[in-house]
């Protein structure tokens, strides 16, 4: 009874030296058991809980990977542990191991979402590292399967968004990838970096009867130039120093598919060369191969230079120019395309919050107006990378305009500004006033900015600003007026 | 010039595979060479209009006349979307 009805504040923790082992949670109110199983687990980073409640609270606080269930609990049954973790955890496997080994438990326990039954037997314990390692498989399998959906999820919404965009351009091109898709066509895809060009090659891939097989990109510009040939036509053993083995190279990988070859300006011109005979003769030569190998793939590219700049500067061939200058089509920036930002928003909260298993963030109107209004140098991109840490810090809250960093808002009070000196303009139709105007409308915004970021607090703010509190009352007066009203 | 360079390079025109399109008053011209590679033999098609030049390449055997029309047509929306985009 003691032993059951004993309450510890944390479960004991015994840590393998070494980097970073899976994590094994194992529940069990009897602590002889604990003492028989630990040696059996050596390599794993051991949590010991003793009860249901111990269980949770291990649950919550620490990353687990395996949790080893027994049946029995003094607070709980393993049936209701199991049923609590499947609905909160789905990225945790359980194994049962018990000594009611019932047929009819393993049926419900596997039914209800544990990976495996186990009997407690010593023959099972010595075992019991097969066990673990097979729950380990069994969940990078699942996470596999999960970032495939995820991608399959996402890729469908935006192929979607490229169809239905608010840009008239962008759905001209679309259309026209749409045509060429299922054609040997090569296409070249040119726009500013973080457009979402590898998407539209996607999207190309997709449309086209290459769909079933593999579709492969490379960045040229991350791959050292020395080994860019055997990144992209392979090498046979021997090439050259340290080719201890065949390797295949990027465009016999994409055989029955498609290569996206990124940044294609970065191309060394041995490598174009080479790339020129791929694309005239559907055949390419291994690095130290005496033969050429027929390849079938069809070649998509993208540029974020002027290639024809570069042929006229002498640094990209002509002829190989040529055979990408088929197809030839400009992706539109993001602020270019700026009505696609509210869907496009929502979009990767979803897509982050899937993978983050969090619920997804949702916007407040001054929120998604700063968004909409900010240049976006960095383009999709960049909008991606601040969404995925909206999604982190705010997951399943409304994100106000005062969670966006300062930094995005500058267009919003130009754009503020360039209105105020509009109005101003027509109203008084006197330009010494609209200075004033203007730097008045950026102080009511600054003030109402910093107001929001202490909670309302507007003495902090005061502080925050180098103001005085009356400065502060007076410029809010209008604010407050609003959020009254 | 670039086809004068073809022919130079050992290519052999095909007049009579020769095609013409116009898209509003601008001329588009396909014309057709053969060559003769490690390979075998192979269609270099060589597409002329809105200033800009495009090449196929297409091996015997092939559906020449469909590749030819389809990449013109390709050639000709995607020089006009670039036109409309400047």
């Amino acid at each position: 009874v003691g032993t059951l009805n004993r309450l510890m504040p944390e479960p004991n923790e015994q840590v393998e030296a070494g980097a970073a082992p899976p994590t094994v949670l194992l529940v069990d109110d009897e602590e002889s058991f604990h003492h028989v199983l630990g040696p059996y687990l050596a390599g794993y980073r051991l949590i010991n809980a003793y009860n249901g409640w111990q269980a949770l609270d291990a649950l919550s606080k620490r990353h687990i990977d395996v949790v080893l269930l027994d049946l029995n609990l003094p607070d709980t049954t393993g049936i209701q542990l199991l049923e609590q973790i499947r609905n909160e955890r789905d990225d945790v496997e359980v194994i049962i191991v018990t000594a009611h080994s019932k047929i009819k438990n393993a049926v419900e326990t596997v039914k209800k979402g544990a990976f495996d039954f186990v009997a407690k037997s010593f023959e099972n314990y010595q075992h019991i590292h097969t066990y673990v390692e097979r729950a380990l498989e069994h969940r990078r399998w699942r996470r596999d399967q999960q970032d495939a959906k995820t991608r399959h999820q996402w890729m469908r919404d935006a192929f979607l968004l490229l169809e239905q965009s608010e840009n008239r351009e962008l759905r001209n091109i679309i259309a026209l990838l749409r045509k060429v898709a299922d054609t040997p066509l090569t296409v070249l895809i040119e726009g500013e970096s973080g457009v979402g060009k590898e998407i539209i090659a996607q999207y190309v891939h997709a449309h086209s009867s290459r769909a079933g097989g593999p579709f492969r990109a490379v960045n040229l510009s991350a791959v050292p130039q020395a080994l860019i040939e055997s990144h992209l036509f392979g090498h046979v053993k021997g090439a050259f120093t340290g080719a201890d083995h065949t390797q295949v190279g990027k465009f016999e990988s994409a055989e029955g598919g498609t290569l996206f070859l990124d940044e294609i300006g970065e191309l060394a011109p041995s490598a174009q060369v080479k790339l020129l005979r791929v694309l005239q003769e559907r055949e390419i030569e291994r690095l130290g191969a005496a033969e050429p190998t027929p390849v079938d793939v069809r070649v998509l590219a993208a540029t974020n230079k002027d290639l024809q700049k570069e042929v006229a500067e002498g640094r990209f061939r002509e002829d190989l120019f040529f055979r990408l200058n088929v197809v030839r089509v400009g992706m539109p920036p993001l602020r270019e395309r700026w009505r696609d930002i509210p869907q496009l928003a929502k979009m990767l909260a979803a897509k982050h919050a899937l993978r983050m298993q969090r619920e997804p963030p949702t916007y407040s109107r001054d929120a998604m107006e700063i968004l909409v209004n900010y240049d976006w140098p960095g383009n999709v991109r960049e909008l991606e990378n601040l969404i995925m840490r909206l999604v982190a810090m705010h997951p399943g809250k409304a994100i106000n305009g005062d969670d966006i960093p300062p930094e995005y808002c500058l267009p919003t009070l130009n754009r503020l500004a360039g209105k105020m000196l509009e109005h101003g303009a027509k109203a008084k139709g006197k330009e010494t006033r609209l200075y004033f105007l203007a730097r008045e409308q950026f102080e009511r915004y600054l003030v109402r900015l910093m107001i929001n970021r202490c909670g309302g607090n507007k003495k902090a703010a005061a502080r925050a600003l180098g103001v005085s509190y009356s400065t502060v009352k007076e410029k809010s007066r209008d604010y407050d007026d609003d959020a009254e009203g | 010039m670039l086809p004068d360079r073809h022919i130079r390079d050992g290519a052999r025109e095909l007049p009579e595979l020769s095609r013409t399109l116009d898209d509003d008053g601008v001329q588009v011209r396909a014309r057709c060479f053969s060559r003769q590679r490690a390979g075998g033999a192979f269609y270099e098609v060589l597409i002329d209009g809105f200033g800009q030049y495009a090449v196929i390449d297409v091996s015997a055997g092939s559906e020449l006349e469909r590749r030819i029309m389809e990449a013109m047509e390709a050639f000709v929306a995607a020089a006009k979307l670039r036109r409309l985009a400047r």
